[in-house]
């Protein structure tokens, strides 16, 4: 009987294991509240999933957001579009859910999206952009200076 | 029937194994119901099952694989319901049945009725349930052996039982089934036939006649119609490496005999010893590179020491059929009464030796699956008949063995939750595809018209919050599970 205990101790002890990280996981996935204050924070910080959580929330992917960064803005506050801020990020995923979910590249906030990814040497994601984003005109990139600081103040407007 | 105990002590075991599986069924089947269907091959198979007459699924010449009745499948559930919403709940719900029902009937197979015999059958349900072969069957929409397996087993249990007149069409129809599904279903055949050949009580010569009959019929239809396939159809391992199709044709398409008999032989492997995956030497390579994680270490040896212990078990109970002195009027092989257990032993080498046959072209651990399901119960057999070997061995002996046998049992769990983590993980994975891929996807098939519909209709359920993820498990608690 005690062998028997012993061969089953394992599956007992899993069992309960099992139960408890499945209960914790529906608590985690019942909480509708995003982990970011803000889907600009979610973009910077966080993972795809945590942007899509504002999009799918409602927040329109195309509405401008404050930012600021020492790099990319020498610490200027901008108003920025999501699209425009994955990019800055070189968040691909972000881009592409949001490209998929509503971002329009015929908006003047997201239409030099290209531009950046190719000015911050994200050339893989400035082919997408142009690829999945069809924009509806081709666009003229700014040239700042190779050297600039701040590179993303020459594509916000 | 199995254990040594009597029929009313074997429901309570039964009922035990029952209970402390379910956190495991039930989490696991709670985990696939909630797992999206993903954005890649799901929609462009819909896609065919849409636009496509069922003659085209019919038809064996289309490609080199056949799952006709996989496709009919699709195809009765989307147009009997009239709803793509409604056919997408049905099919998950035959993958969780299969699934549900799989680890279901291999605990009422073995209908446990001692301690030791309940102890060994929760063994064996961590062991199915942390095979390569179940883990890798899983994924929707692909759930082509998750139906077969069940199916199997429901054949072999029929085999086991007192004959009967209606059980040689059922047999054929369930075979048929399985095959339907998928060529894997074919394992079915020559376990039937060495059922028969070793006097099970339900397989009956005409039952033998009847599926070597129907399997010729068949393979005279799909070989015939095999004239322009190519050398291999998918990616290939090789090594420590994988190769396209067009590679392995031009390394190997003068002499593809050698490449088919490493696939075979890898998918034997994998099965017995869980390396290699898909044909590469995964869990070695990371040994070379210094890299290896503590879950793969776990598998290697894990499987390698039920498989050690699964032959001695088999040998020995092979070893021990009487030489009848009255003539088994049941068994083909003169003279000899072969048991239950050996019985179970000789098509669990049968069934691994068919599975690593059908993977000749390449190899997968999802080909393993129908094996997988007499592995589990070799597994029970071989563990029950150790434990209860320690009742007359001296103290030494019961500690040492003991220990040996509650390791063995505890490194089986972390698969069997490391299965779990994967199916968590893959879930994660599916619901990122459609969050990432959707507008990629639009773009690249936006003259497809049925494609694009079925996109849009699906994203629903592919993007919903209540998808699982992964646990946040602690480092070294997911280095050991190995599924998340």
């Amino acid at each position: 009987m005690k062998l028997a205990w012993l061969l089953a101790a394992p599956a007992v002890v899993g069992a309960l294991w099992i139960a408890s990280t499945e209960l914790r996981g529906s608590d985690a996935a019942s909480s509708s509240m995003p982990a970011f204050e803000s889907i600009a924070e979610a973009i910077r910080h966080g993972e795809v999933e945590d942007a899509y959580a504002f999009v799918s929330a409602g927040t329109d992917p195309n509405a401008t957001v404050p930012f600021s960064d020492a790099e990319l803005t020498a610490s200027y506050r901008v108003m920025i579009s999501p699209l425009m801020l994955a990019v800055a990020s070189n968040k691909e995923n972000t881009a592409m859910m949001l490209l998929s979910f509503g971002a329009r590249m015929d908006l003047p906030q997201n239409e030099l999206a290209s531009c950046l990814a190719t000015r911050l040497g994200y050339g893989d994601l400035a082919a997408m952009i142009l690829r999945d984003g069809r924009p509806a005109r081709e666009v003229r990139c700014p040239e700042p200076p190779p050297d600039a600081a701040a590179p993303l103040l020459a594509y916000v407007k | 029937m199995h254990g040594r105990g009597n029929r009313h002590s074997g429901n309570w075991w039964t009922a035990a194994v029952f209970a402390v599986t379910a956190p495991l069924l039930l989490t696991l089947l709670r985990v696939l119901w909630r797992t999206p269907y993903p954005i890649s091959e799901t929609i462009a198979l819909l896609e065919d099952v849409d636009t496509s007459p069922a003659s085209f699924f019919l038809d064996p010449a289309r490609k080199s694989w056949y799952r006709p009745l996989y496709h009919l499948t699709w195809m009765a559930l989307w147009r009997g319901t009239g709803s793509l919403d409604a056919a997408l709940v049905l099919f998950k719900t035959i993958e969780l049945a299969a699934v549900g029902g799989l680890i279901a009937l291999v605990i009422w197979y073995l209908r446990p009725r001692t301690a030791i015999a309940a102890g060994a059958a929760t063994f064996a349900v961590a062991v199915l349930v942390g095979t390569p072969g179940f883990r890798d069957n899983l994924e929707l929409p692909l759930i082509y052996t998750t139906v077969g397996m069940p199916l199997l087993l429901i054949v072999w249990m029929l085999l086991e039982r007192k004959e009967r007149w209606w059980h040689t069409p059922v047999i054929l129809a369930l075979t048929l089934l399985a095959i339907g599904y998928k060529e894997q279903g074919l394992v079915i055949v020559p376990v039937v036939l060495v059922a028969w050949w070793m006097g099970a009580p339900g397989a009956s010569r005409m039952t033998a006649a009847a599926i070597v009959v129907m399997t010729a019929v068949y393979l005279a239809i799909r070989l015939s119609t095999s004239g322009t396939w190519p050398t291999f159809v998918q990616d290939v391992g090789y090594g420590f490496t994988m190769l396209s199709p067009d590679q392995a044709t031009t390394r190997f398409g003068t002499f593809p005999v050698g490449m088919y008999v490493y696939n075979m032989v890898a998918t034997t492997t994998n099965i017995l010893f869980s390396e290699p995956t898909a044909g590469v030497f995964t869990i070695v390579r990371d040994m070379r590179d210094g890299r290896v994680a503590p879950w793969e270490i776990n598998h290697v040896i894990s499987s390698a020491a039920l498989t050690v212990l699964i032959v001695w078990w088999g040998v020995g109970t092979v070893r021990a059929n009487p030489k009848s002195q009255i003539p088994n009027p049941k068994s083909k092989s003169v003279g000899i009464s072969w048991s239950v257990e050996s019985r179970v032993f000789a098509a669990t080498v049968i069934a691994v030796a068919a599975s690593a046959a059908l993977g000749f072209n390449y190899t997968r651990d999802r080909l393993g699956g129908m094996a997988a399901v007499f592995y589990a119960m070799a597994a029970y057999y071989a563990i029950r008949a150790v434990a209860e070997r320690l009742a007359h061995a001296p103290r030494p002996t019961v500690i040492a063995v003991s220990i040996g046998l509650v390791l063995l049992a505890g490194a089986w769990q972390l698969r069997a939750i490391g299965t779990v983590e994967y199916a968590r993980l893959t879930a994660f994975k599916d619901r990122r595809e459609w969050i990432t891929n959707l507008q990629q996807r639009r773009v690249e098939f936006a003259s497809r018209a049925a494609y694009l519909r079925i996109l849009n209709a699906m994203t629903h359920q592919g993007t919903a919050p209540s998808v699982p993820r992964p646990t946040a498990l602690p480092a070294w608690a997911g280095s050991l599970t190995g599924g998340g």
